[in-house]
């Protein structure tokens, strides 16, 4: 019970943030020069036409009175209107969103899946050749761009061995799963490199306490140990580094979704910006805000499920 | 370890399943031809309607769907029967008479009638948008029955084929847009043309299907053709190299010669009407001084250029008009590189040395960024120091329409087969202050309202030869050098035409298998 109280607190807790959020960025985009009508309208457009959308549009409104409308209107769950494609920005964001959500997650299981392995053989090795390898190699990706890293995977799979398509997100699960899997691995190198050296050193950290010798003495195998005892004590400074990436990882999709052309938030965003697509651009900028608000409330959630010790609140 | 070895082995698996898995919307059928073209393109088109918008992304989608009465000729120096198979011109030049075929339907099956171009002429020519001007001259539009179309002109108006072949004259159907708002047209957008649009992932892809009730039996050859979006160059190039897609537009130019080596490929160079131009601010000092615009223009090495921005695959530019355009003067030297000469001017302009200047350039534009430094380095050889100012695309357009710049790197795409569109665009004051270079000249302006109304071809021809040679003389603009537009296609894939004012044509084309 007292998990869901600090929960709901933790949730009222945001929305004073959130509306501070949405001050400052409607706030920081007009005061960018540059304009949406004639980003529409293009550079052939007559000053009267440009004048006869911001007058559809409202924005020939003082900006109190645009910013009233703005909440007014998201009050009502009313996301404005996309002024680049004539739109509401409602039936456009659930499939934007679908992309960046399983980039982002997919990005993450492959990370796990690739770092745990390579950790436990680094862990378990400390110093010896494999450790050697693992520690070497990882340092790669730490220090390679994404979008290098991006355009190199793309040569290899999708061009050398043509396993893997160049663009796009593709049809169906299967067909989503196939066009993601190198924006994924792309988006996760870096993450994997650095969650691979925090496990091992944690790893290392927790093999040496008293209680894994005794578990050892006690007579139990190795495998026993190290996911009973090692593992899941190892694991809750990872679930930090997870959530802080989490965050991470919407900012860095906007390059991979650039590069593999994934119709999602990133590219969007960017998109958007360059068109004063304000209410998108707005949306959005809400949109990741609350995002990385939700995913630091999961985080802190999830310690004490790991950790009995640990009491939030 | 054995579960470490698990772990790693299904890491492993995943990448191998997953590329087995799922065919995309290429995938081969047992047909001789692929069922579906998969094009991919640089820019996403953001609104369809025909009439108020001038992005190409926009323009080369819609004219998938759309028709107009006639059309331009793919060699771009003529015009073909499109709605209309026949017209007539009344004697004094003024009454044009269009006789439309009696086959073509839109692609929900109504018969295209006279009613339909009447409403979506009288849309083009009311609506204040970017293409007004194409029915400034005028008068009425009528159906004569319900196949005729009559257009009254104020005057004799010796573009008006070639203005009435423009996109923004298509023809909508009255029936279904009439009453609809500007974003179902926009959004909703239906033609007579040989593909209709069944599905618009904004953003993303735009996928167009065969209309079952165009006129031309056995068109298009295609029944299917996917624009795809893929903005960023690399995975462009992959993207077709990899056969992921059938063709793509925009291959950089520094990747043409290595995508000439690959036999899978084939590089066009399509003959364009683009323009590389500078404009120049002459409502300020120094630009309003002509003797300095002059030294501007001979300093200016358009060879070296061309070599450094298109990797030598583009023409310098000679007179402001396309080489593709009708009247294009061949005869015409342009401004050769001279430094002595453009020494000279400089000294004759009266300006004290060294001229500091600024150029304003889109920041993430390698085009422009290359061209603003090699202008920079020609420049300080005859004492002038350009400053170099890259802005952000909203912020550059923003400063342009303000008229804030002193030198911006632009340029044109001609839009239809003749030049007295862009002469007046780019020369005259009424309609865009002469490209915002604020350039106006009471010669030039009467020259550019001769050309518009001269019927007489050969008096035409000599109008339009002394309109370069005005323009290269009071030079507000610097004409840099004319590009083709670049395309990259499977070598399965045959027919593909692009039209010099930019529109692909699918009409023809097929890929085997």
């Amino acid at each position: 019970m007292y998990l869901l109280n600090y929960a709901v607190r933790r949730i009222g807790q945001t929305l004073p943030v959130a509306l501070l959020v949405t001050v400052l960025i409607f706030l920081l985009i007009k005061l960018l020069p540059g304009d949406p009508a004639s980003a529409v309208l293009g550079d052939r457009a007559s000053d009267e036409a440009i004048r006869a959308l911001h007058q559809q549009w409202g924005l020939d409104r003082p900006l109190w009175q645009q910013y009233v409308l703005y909440m007014r209107n998201l009050a009502t769950g009313n996301l404005g209107q996309s002024f680049r494609y004539r739109s509401p920005v409602i039936e456009m964001l659930p499939r934007r969103m679908a992309v960046t959500i399983s980039l982002v997650v997919y990005s993450m299981l492959l990370s796990v899946l690739i770092a745990v392995p390579l950790a436990i053989v680094a862990a378990r090795n400390r110093d010896r050749w494999p450790d050697q390898i693992v520690r070497g190699l990882i340092t790669l990706p730490l220090a390679s761009p994404a979008f290098w890293v991006g355009i190199l995977l793309l040569i290899v799979f999708a061009l050398k061995l043509g396993w893997f398509p160049a663009a796009g997100y593709g049809e169906g699960f299967a067909g989503h799963l196939k066009h993601l899997f190198l924006p994924a691995l792309t988006l996760s190198a870096a993450f994997t490199a650095v969650l691979t050296r925090n496990l091992r050193s944690s790893l290392i950290d927790v093999q040496a306490t008293t209680y894994v010798y005794f578990a050892r003495a006690k007579g139990l195998t190795r495998r026993v140990v190290l996911f009973r005892h090692i593992f899941r004590a190892a694991l809750l400074p990872i679930v930090t580094l997870i959530g802080v990436r989490l965050s991470y990882a919407i900012g860095g999709a906007v390059v991979t979704e650039t590069v593999f052309s994934l119709p999602g938030l990133g590219s969007w965003m960017v998109d958007s910006i360059s068109a004063r697509d304000y209410m998108v651009v707005q949306t959005l900028t809400l949109a990741f805000a609350l995002g990385t608000m939700l995913i630091n409330l999961a985080t802190d959630l999830v310690y004490p499920l790991l950790d009995p010790r640990v009491r939030v609140g | 370890m054995r579960v470490v070895r698990v772990v790693l082995a299904i890491a492993i698996a995943v990448g191998l399943i997953l590329s087995g898995l799922a065919p995309g919307v290429t995938n081969a059928t047992a047909q001789q031809f692929k069922k579906v073209i998969v094009f991919g393109v640089n820019r996403a088109p953001d609104d369809l309607d025909p009439v108020t918008q001038d992005g190409n992304p926009n323009i080369w989608t819609f004219m998938q769907f759309y028709q107009q009465l006639v059309r331009v000729n793919v060699a771009g120096d003529g015009f073909e029967p499109d709605l209309a198979e026949r017209w007539t011109v009344s004697p004094d030049g003024k009454t044009w008479t269009f006789f439309l075929r009696k086959n073509a339907r839109f692609s929900n099956g109504d018969p295209v009638k006279a009613s339909d171009a009447v409403w979506s002429l009288k849309r083009a020519h009311d609506i204040d948008g970017p293409w007004q001007w194409a029915l400034e001259a005028v008068r009425s539009i009528a159906a004569k029955d319900d196949y005729t179309v009559v257009i009254t002109l104020k005057e004799a108006w010796a573009p008006f084929l070639a203005d009435i072949s423009l996109f923004s004259n298509s023809i909508l159907s009255e029936k279904v847009f009439k009453d609809a708002s500007e974003d179902t047209i926009s959004n909703k957008p239906m033609g007579s043309g040989p593909y209709m649009m069944t599905e618009w992932k904004k953003g993303e892809e735009v996928v167009l299907k065969a209309n079952p009730y165009y006129y031309e039996p056995g068109f298009p050859k295609t029944a299917e053709v996917h624009l795809k979006y893929i903005p960023d160059d690399n995975s462009r190039l992959i993207a077709v190299q990899s056969g992921d897609v059938d063709g793509i537009d925009y291959p950089p130019f520094s990747r043409v010669a290595e995508l000439k080596r690959d036999s899978r490929l084939e590089v066009q160079l399509n003959p364009s009407t683009a323009v590389a131009h500078l404009s120049l601010n002459v409502r300020q000092a120094p630009f309003d001084n002509v003797k300095f615009r002059q030294a501007l223009a001979y300093a200016t090495d358009r060879y070296a250029i061309v070599r450094a921005v298109c990797f030598g695959y583009a023409t310098a530019a000679t007179t402001f008009l396309p080489k593709t355009t009708p009247f294009f003067n061949k005869e015409s030297k342009g401004y050769v590189y001279d430094v002595n000469k453009a020494k000279a001017l400089l000294k004759e302009s009266g300006l004290p040395t060294p001229v500091n200047i600024k150029i304003m350039l889109r920041s993430n534009d390698a085009v422009h960024q290359t061209t603003a430094v090699a202008l920079k380095a020609m420049w300080a050889k005859i004492g002038v120091n350009l400053e170099l100012e890259p802005l952000e695309r909203a912020t550059e357009t923003a400063r342009y329409r303000a008229n804030q710049f002193q030198i911006r790197i632009t340029g044109w795409t001609n839009d239809i087969p003749d030049p007295s569109q862009l002469a007046a665009y780019e020369l005259g004051f009424t309609q865009s202050q002469s490209y915002h270079s604020g350039y106006q000249s009471k010669e030039m302006d009467d020259l550019i309202a001769r050309g518009q109304r001269e019927m007489n071809l050969d008096k035409r021809r000599q109008i339009y030869y002394q309109i370069q040679d005005l323009a290269l003389r009071d030079s507000p603009i610097i004409w840099l050098y004319y590009a083709p537009y670049t395309i990259a296609v499977s070598k399965k894939m045959k027919g593909f035409v692009q039209m010099a004012t930019g529109p692909y044509i699918f009409r023809n084309v097929t890929v085997s298998e």
